[in-house]
């Protein structure tokens, strides 16, 4: 071969004189040094948006609740722990009293929980409700085969995308006074049942939320057990049972607590859900935070949304303890088959367990579905006057005769996708740079993949307040006083919520790249910068396609910090519109949370189609 | 076409670890230096994965870093490409000094074990991606090159294709043409050929040779399998921990192993120690650089060797009653051979095809024998003292 063929290499190894140094620097230079540095830069940009738009207004806060009168002081939060509007009667053995007491009275019925306990509470009640009904899902999914089991385990991923106000919204639309619960109901000639605003109606909407989260973290560890194993312990003796006690069970307990865990801190900082749904006399501590902002009493709130905080982040914190110990997800060269749903014999044994699943199956129709259908039929169906597309009309309308402190509907649907756009087009340079930076090798990476994962960890009610109390309300460089928009301040916070599940779902992709790829692109003679946009970027597009669309949908759904920096502003996007229009009228409520259901079903099925699979959750 | 370096760098081949090249002795611009380590060292938080390695490559040579996984032969390459940075020491291509110089500055071209082929590009595109950054050298159309470099690969005609529709050593060779065609100063190759099965990587190492020898490009190779390392180099680094323990031509590093380590790791050996009791120094003849041939009696125990050995260069002349450690290739023990003989018992037998290795047990040693009769029971050996090679001595 070689004796035939060309040589094509003249300047190859025997001539590298100037010939080949001419002939590789030249202007190319230049140009280089920008691009070269494109990498850094969009590192830098990043390090300055997360210090800017997170770290210094949640540092406001911080700094809010210890300093009074420029003294530094534990005052405000000791005068929380003390009082038992807070902390019941665990308040009392803050201010001193004897634990015994206290303890006695804790355990009598007449007990008072104070709005931390209650939030722990009902958020302890919804990790239950949501194990519940997310491990027979689990079971269902990893062991069953049927029809439409790789939709519903893709659906799983929902509770990302779906905001929790139309959530809400779907839930005020089925077991409202006027629900489609009670129409039921009513048409059947029963009595009709009041839900609203009580802790059921709370608990079964986190149930509808984080459900599906334990479920597809359980699944994923169920379907990662490895046949052989349990094989093995058959064949040393173990009854069915006594398998699945000694081999299934401890490879499904981590995955169970980390679904248990993220409901118990997702739900003890639930906030939406809670407002539309639990009216004041069940506030939880965001809500009532949300509540002192109003008040403008902001030392206060801080206060409270730091404690909440604290909570949230030690109950990770233990969680992420117990994981580090505990990682015995053992990658299945064979997974378990999977069983036929229909029963392949009419014995107990196969009869018990689908007659089971069965029962949960009418539990989780009524659940999960209920709400979504409730919700796009009263859009459409007035109780009483029939079909009507009256609030898809009121949506467009301009509404000239409204006040202008009235929230209209054409504006929120503007602003919401104004700042989405904004939101996706700040978060997705910004979640490519971190991922780049994270899945590179080098001491400290884990520190850095903590600090821009941080904004996953902290409410937006304090994103919004810290951005309300600092760069909106303006700080002083100099004699300059530097303020900030509120349009800039809710895209700063709808970015910075954003970003990370572009990471989680880029960083992911680009990890699984072998590194010779990239280093055969360099040896070639391209910068790092041009190497990620011709070999890596290209190869994980997917991932990015999903990462946008992730953004989109969170930068939609967006409640907590737009609630705070929108309030009293035309700036208010969908959902805040939504929790206004929810006492009043339910119709457009629900006409615009079919909007938002639309947007995040499309984002959904982009993530689904495209990157759902190494989403890392 | 160039010529095939015949002789070896002496001061190189001798000490390894402390190599010098002496490339200012020669004026021949074909053996100026085109790479030189020089007290290189890598250090990872626990280990130490290169240690203080001084290495010279000629321009045009084929060298191979070849040793046991860990020896720190890719480590070494990635250096060379500046996919890492040493700890200590510098990096020169010609005399420039390219240490902190990024990989995409280096004019290399690497070639990896997985092909690593941009899998979203067809073969043409994978081909002429780094002629995005450089012109083709020889002034020829981008195109044209792309041609050239799948003609030489022979894999005419394939541009089109995605690299997935190719087969293993047709990946291979794309990704050879790829990191061909911008022309690069060096090539390095990190074992190559391992994903490949045993036939294809004989007759892909045979095109590897051949390429490189018609366009005289200097090329370090990295591999595990020492067989191979043999057949495709001007000049073999046999690595150890870290450092080389040998730098010298195939067949020298075949025949004299400077090491216990070399001597076993290259090839089956036998290696014996014992006590020398005499020693004759004899003119010798047959030893064409003109060193020393010297005449060794060793005590091994059960009876003594002789043992006719020319030192290595650098080497001290032994002394009477010092340990001596020589090796017998498996080849050269017979039953015929009528000197050093000792009687060993049989423990079983491989058969390899075109001759059978038998493993004997003898004193506390395991002997290894080349044969093509069956044997059982004790048998007899021995060897020519010309065929033994004294390693070391202390």
């Amino acid at each position: 071969m070689p004796e035939t063929g060309p040589t094509p290499g003249p300047a190859t190894g025997a001539d590298t004189g100037d010939d080949q140094a001419s002939r590789k620097r030249g202007p190319r230079r230049v140009r280089d040094r920008l691009e070269r540095r494109a990498i850094a830069l969009a590192a830098v940009g990043t390090t300055i948006i997360l210090l800017v738009m997170f770290y210094y207004p949640v540092a406001t806060v911080f700094v809010e609740s210890i300093v009074v009168d420029g003294a530094l002081t534990l005052a405000i939060f000791l005068e929380l722990l003390r009082d038992p509007f807070y902390f019941g009667d665990l308040a009392r053995l803050f201010a001193g009293e004897s634990p015994l007491a206290v303890g006695a009275d804790l355990l009598s019925s007449d007990r008072r929980l104070g709005i931390v306990g209650f939030t722990a509470y009902q958020a302890f009640l919804s990790m239950l409700l949501s194990l519940a009904l997310g491990i027979p899902l689990a079971y269902l999914l990893a062991r069953y085969e049927f029809p439409g089991r790789r939709t519903i385990r893709s659906l799983t991923i929902l509770p990302f995308v779906v905001p929790s106000i139309m959530v809400a919204v779907g839930f005020v639309a089925t077991f409202g006074e006027n629900g489609t619960l009670n129409g039921v109901l009513r048409f059947l000639g029963l009595p009709t049942v009041s839900l609203m605003f009580s802790l059921e109606a709370i608990l079964i909407a986190h149930a509808f939320y984080n459900a599906p989260l334990v479920a597809r973290v359980t699944t994923a560890a169920w379907e990662s057990v490895d046949a052989s194993a349990i094989e093995t312990a058959r064949s040393l003796g173990a009854s069915p049972l006594r398998a699945f006690r000694d081999v299934v069970a401890p490879q499904l307990y981590p995955a169970v607590l980390m679904g248990g865990a993220l409901t118990f801190v997702f739900t003890f900082g639930t906030f939406p859900i809670v407002l539309a749904l639990g009216g004041i006399q069940l506030a939880t501590v965001e809500v009532f935070v949300y509540q002192l902002v109003q008040d403008l009493n902001y030392a206060e709130a801080a206060a409270l949304a730091i404690v909440e905080l604290v909570i949230s982040l030690g109950v990770l914190y233990g969680y992420l303890r117990y994981e580090a110990k505990h990682t015995v997800r053992s990658r299945g060269a064979r997974p378990l088959p999977r069983k036929p749903l229909r029963p392949p014999a009419l014995t107990g044994r196969e009869l018990l367990p689908r007659a089971g699943l069965a029962v949960y199956g009418v539990i989780a129709l009524f659940v999960f579905v209920s709400p979504v259908a409730s919700l796009i039929y009263r859009s459409i169906v007035d109780p009483g006057a029939g079909f009507t597309l009256a609030h898809y009309q009121f949506l467009i309308d301009r509404q000239a005769t409204g006040a202008a402190f009235q929230v209209q509907p054409w504006p929120a649907i503007r602003n919401s996708l104004v700042f989405a756009a904004a939101a996706l087009a700040i978060s997705l340079p910004m979640g490519i740079a971190v991922s780049v930076l994270t899945t590179r090798r080098y001491r400290g990476r884990k520190l850095i993949d903590v600090v821009a994962m941080a904004p996953l960890a902290v409410s937006g009610i304090i994103v919004g307040i810290g951005l309300l109390r600092g760069p909106v309300f303006g700080f002083e460089i100099g004699t300059y006083r530097i303020t900030m928009t509120g349009t800039i301040a809710i895209i700063a916070a709808h970015a910075v919520a954003c970003y990370p599940f572009v990471v989680r779902t880029v960083a992911p992709g680009l990890e699984s790249i072998d590194r010779s790829l990239l280093e055969s692109a360099r040896a070639l003679g391209a910068s790092r910068t041009r190497a990620l946009l011709d070999v890596e970027l290209p190869l994980v597009w997917p991932g990015v396609v999903a990462g946008a669309a992730f953004a989109l949908a969170i930068s939609m759904g967006e409640f907590s910090s737009t609630i705070i920096l929108a309030t009293g502003t035309d700036q208010y996007t969908m959902p805040v519109a939504i929790e206004r229009f929810i006492g009043r009228r339910l119709g457009p409520a629900t006409a615009m949370g079919v909007v938002l259901l639309v947007i995040t079903s499309v984002s959904f099925v982009v993530i689904d189609r495209l990157g759902g699979e190494s989403f890392g959750l | 076409m160039r010529a095939l370096v015949s002789e070896p760098l002496e001061s190189l081949s001798s000490q390894a670890t402390t190599a010098r090249g002496d490339g200012n002795s020669t004026t021949d611009a074909d053996d100026a230096i085109a790479l030189e380590l020089e007290d290189v060292t890598k250090q990872y938080v626990t280990t130490t994965a290169v240690d203080d390695v001084s290495i010279q490559v000629r321009d045009g040579e084929f060298f191979t870093f070849v040793g046991p996984s860990g020896c720190g032969k890719t480590t070494t390459l990635r250096l060379i490409a500046g996919f890492e940075g040493p700890t200590a020491g510098a990096i020169r291509f010609h005399g420039e000094d390219v240490t902190g110089v990024p990989p995409e500055d280096r004019d290399i071209g690497v070639v990896f074990q997985n092909y690593a082929l941009f899998p979203h590009m067809s073969v043409a595109e994978n081909v002429a991606y780094g002629l995005n950054f450089v012109s083709p050298p020889g002034g020829v159309s981008k195109d044209q090159r792309v041609a050239d470099l799948l003609e030489l690969v022979d894999l005419e005609g394939m541009g089109d294709r995605d690299p997935d529709q190719l087969s293993g050593g047709q990946q291979q060779r794309v990704a050879i043409a790829r990191a061909l065609a911008p022309g690069p100063d060096i090539l390095l190759l990190d074992e190559p050929m391992s994903a490949l099965d045993a036939q294809l990587r004989e007759r892909l190492r045979m095109q590897v040779k051949a390429i490189q020898q018609e366009l005289g490009i200097t090329t370090v190779y990295v591999t595990h399998d020492q067989e191979e390392a043999l057949a495709i180099s001007d000049r073999v680094a046999v690595m150890r921990e870290g450092a080389p323990e040998q730098i010298a031509p195939p067949e020298r590093i075949y025949r004299q192993p400077s090491t216990r380590f070399v001597a076993e790791f290259v090839g089956d050996n036998n290696v014996f120690e014992g006590v020398i009791t005499d020693i004759e120094r004899l003119a010798s003849a047959h030893d064409s650089r003109g060193s020393d041939t010297t005449h060794l009696t060793i005590d091994v125990g059960e009876g003594t060797f002789d043992v006719e050995t020319s030192l290595e260069p650098g080497m001290a002349a032994p002394t009477e009653g010092s340990m001596a450690t020589v090796c017998v290739r498996p080849e050269h023990l017979s039953r015929t051979a009528s000197a050093n003989q000792f009687t060993a018992r049989v423990e079983s037998a491989e058969f390899l095809g075109e001759t059978t290795r038998v493993h004997l047990q003898w004193q506390d040693q395991e002997i290894l024998l080349r044969t093509n009769d069956p044997l059982s029971g004790a048998v007899t050996v021995g060897f020519d003292p010309e065929a033994a090679h004294l390693i070391d001595w202390q």
